[in-house]
């Protein structure tokens, strides 16, 4: 009997839980779960991502990360397939049978050039190797986001400068602004990690891919941002980008 | 050539000449018994003759029998030994033409005569005798052949039959399938032992193998947290607040810290493109990757200031492994463009048959072929980490490219020819 009740109070318990997961996903402070076996690495994702107001989860190794994604449901798994206790696809797999409603991020070794087919095969939304730059990660969660509209509208703004994510335009006070793909990309990398300090290597990497020697893209990369600077404040936009001593940018702004 | 016919070969050689020499010895011997015969049968007919007529047999009846003739000569002749001939003589009838003719003569004193007795006989030519034995030995030879053939067919069927699906096995074995070879039991010795050989080669191949996959995976994976850790605590570093001082020497730890990355990642591909991990059997539309690597190339192309031509056949679709291809084609391209000069050129032509991308650029200091060796640079100097073009010759042996690099008139020129 005691037993029972025991089982019952769980049962209960659990389907609290599960009913506060859903509330959250309400009011739209994304739940992430990050499963990665690399304690470091595991806390600066999940402090980068907690500044940018999601809630993080962390699972060490596979059967934890299975426990949890058994129990609570989330918004996004940043998903490691080289795991300690299992291979990370097989969470996939789960994620995937148990037809649970969350974006799947997948993480691997850069060489590792099949677990990126195999993962976009099986149904993970994005595909991002290691090492990687945090904003690049912070880029790709934001785009999944975006794609699945969890933020429910396409348009940001920042000073004067509204970005539509959906038409991929961007205007300023109102007038269409000009751009090139890359400029646009430049700009939406940089919107996505306000007011952080964003590295040379990381804008390159986000421009131009995995597969080059990014170091003597610098140029380029200083090039697109004066481009981009100039295009910007002749339109009379608000000139938020600063240099940080060469080291990177830094898109400075009030949120809106 | 098949063991069998070699072995067939070498038999039908071997058995030729024994028959040579054999036939060569036969002759001899046949021919000196043939002589010795017909040369004893005519010594016992003249002495057979002396003999009755010295007990008294009349001339007349004993000659022509066994083609005695018997000329009388004058008794004070002196006595002659035996004369052996060995002419040609016709033999009776004539049609037959001419033949070998042995005659032998001795002249007896019998009484108060004196006989010449003389006869002769036919015997067998030389080259009869040597038709005749070449003859059998070619029939002789013919049934071994025969022999030999079947013989052969047995020996590749049933004895060989281990030995081939030995080979068969080898042939069949792949590393990336991770089963050790399995062979059927054999019953020769030699084969059994090779079995057993092979079997315990292949599991060691196999052990060893995912020894060295397991080290490049856990070498990857060990050296890549780090480096991830690294880059994670120097963008926090970079949220805080920090002088330029601070900047200059985060920005040297940051390019460090990707040349570090990039030479990792750089040399792990290397070692799973050597250890054969990815096999080239995809249908890739290459000249779909051309242009997207082209599209994406098209800014720095732009920015550099170059001269860009490309000769793109639409749909050339070829046997090799989709990233692979990706990563070639953005290397050779980011190649060409890093390693131009002022005001330069980029050439890019694809057909079915191969690809060729072109730039003009400074001299190279080293013999060309060279630049395909790991950390080998042009200018030992630059940025780059000297694996791009490593890379891009283990990724054409992969896919079974040809690749080639050649330099005149200031053009870089690299062709990959599939298959």
């Amino acid at each position: 009997m005691e037993d029972y009740l025991y089982e019952r109070l769980l049962l209960g318990i659990l389907l609290t839980s599960k009913l506060l997961q859903k509330q959250h996903a309400y009011c739209k402070s994304m739940k992430v779960l990050i499963v990665e076996d690399q304690q470091d690495l595991n806390d600066d994702i999940k402090h980068y991502l907690q500044s940018e107001g999601y809630i993080c989860e962390v699972s060490l190794n596979y059967n934890d990360a299975e426990d949890k994604l058994l129990s609570f449901s989330y918004d996004c798994v940043i998903l490691d397939i080289m795991l300690p206790d299992g291979n990370g696809l097989d969470l996939l797999r789960l994620i995937k049978k148990g037809k649970m409603d969350c974006s799947v991020l997948v993480v691997s070794a850069k060489n590792a050039l099949d677990d990126k087919l195999d993962g976009l095969n099986l149904g993970a939304d994005d595909y991002i190797t290691k090492p990687f730059h945090l904003s690049e990660l912070n880029a790709r969660i934001k785009a999944i986001f975006r794609r699945r509209n969890l933020e429910g509208h396409s348009i940001t703004k920042i000073e004067n400068i509204e970005i539509d994510t959906e038409k991929m335009e961007v205007r300023v006070e109102g007038s269409l602004l000009d751009l090139t793909r890359k400029e646009y990309e430049l700009l939406l990398y940089f919107v996505t990690n306000k007011n952080r300090v964003i590295s040379r290597q990381s804008v390159a990497e986000h421009l131009w891919g995995d597969y080059t020697d990014n170091l003597d893209n610098f140029d380029f990369v200083y090039q697109h941002v004066k481009n981009l600077r100039k295009k910007i404040s002749k339109a009379g936009g608000a000139d938020c980008i600063e240099t940080v001593y060469g080291l990177g940018y830094k898109m400075n702004s009030s949120v809106s | 050539m098949k063991l069998i016919s070699k072995l067939t070969l070498w038999y039908i050689a071997i058995t030729t000449i024994v028959l040579l020499i054999g036939g060569f010895i036969l002759f001899k011997a046949i021919l000196y018994e043939v002589d010795r015969e017909a040369q004893r049968k005519l010594y016992i007919w003249v002495s057979l003759t002396a003999e009755q007529i010295e007990q008294g047999a009349p001339v007349d009846s004993v000659e022509h029998i066994n083609n005695i003739k018997i000329n009388e000569l004058d008794f004070e002749a002196p006595e002659q030994p035996f004369v052996f001939k060995d002419t040609m003589g016709i033999f009776p009838p004539k049609e037959y033409g001419e033949d070998r003719k042995i005659s032998l003569s001795k002249s007896y004193k019998i009484g108060d005569r004196h006989y010449h007795i003389s006869t002769y006989s036919f015997v067998a030519e030389p080259d009869e005798i040597i038709f005749g034995l070449s003859k059998s030995l070619l029939v002789i030879l013919g049934i071994l052949l025969l022999i030999l053939g079947v013989l052969s067919l047995i020996i590749s069927r049933k004895v060989l039959a281990p030995f081939n699906s030995a080979l068969l096995a080898i042939k069949n074995f792949d590393l990336k399938q991770k089963e050790p070879m399995l062979l059927p039991e054999a019953r020769t010795s030699e084969f059994r032992e090779l079995n057993n050989f092979l079997e315990k080669m292949s599991e060691k191949v196999l052990k060893d193998y995912r020894i060295l996959k397991e080290f490049s995976e856990n070498a990857s994976h060990e050296i890549q947290t780090p480096i991830s850790v690294i880059r994670g605590k120097l963008e926090m570093l970079m949220a805080t607040s920090i002088n330029e001082e601070q900047a200059s020497y985060m920005s040297a730890i940051q390019n460090a810290v990707q040349k570090l990355s990039n030479v990792n990642q750089s040399l792990l591909l290397l070692t799973r493109l050597e250890n054969r991990e990815y096999s080239p059997d995809q249908e890739v539309n290459i000249s779909e990757k051309l242009n997207n690597a082209l599209v994406a190339f098209h800014e720095l192309i732009q920015m550099r200031g170059l001269d860009y031509e490309s000769n793109i056949e639409p749909e050339v679709v070829i046997r090799a492994h989709p990233t692979l291809v990706e990563i070639m084609l953005s290397n050779l391209i980011s190649n060409a463009i890093r390693h131009n000069i002022k005001d330069g050129r980029i050439g890019v032509e694809l057909n079915s048959g191969q690809l060729r991308i072109e730039n003009t650029g400074e001299d190279p200091m080293v013999p060309t072929g060279e630049l395909f060796k790991r950390f080998k640079k042009n200018n030992q100097s630059s940025e780059s980490t000297g694996l791009g073009l490593s890379i891009v010759s283990q990724i054409c042996e992969v896919n079974n490219f040809t690749i080639d690099y050649s330099f005149g008139n200031g053009i870089h020129s690299i062709v990959v020819k599939f298959q």
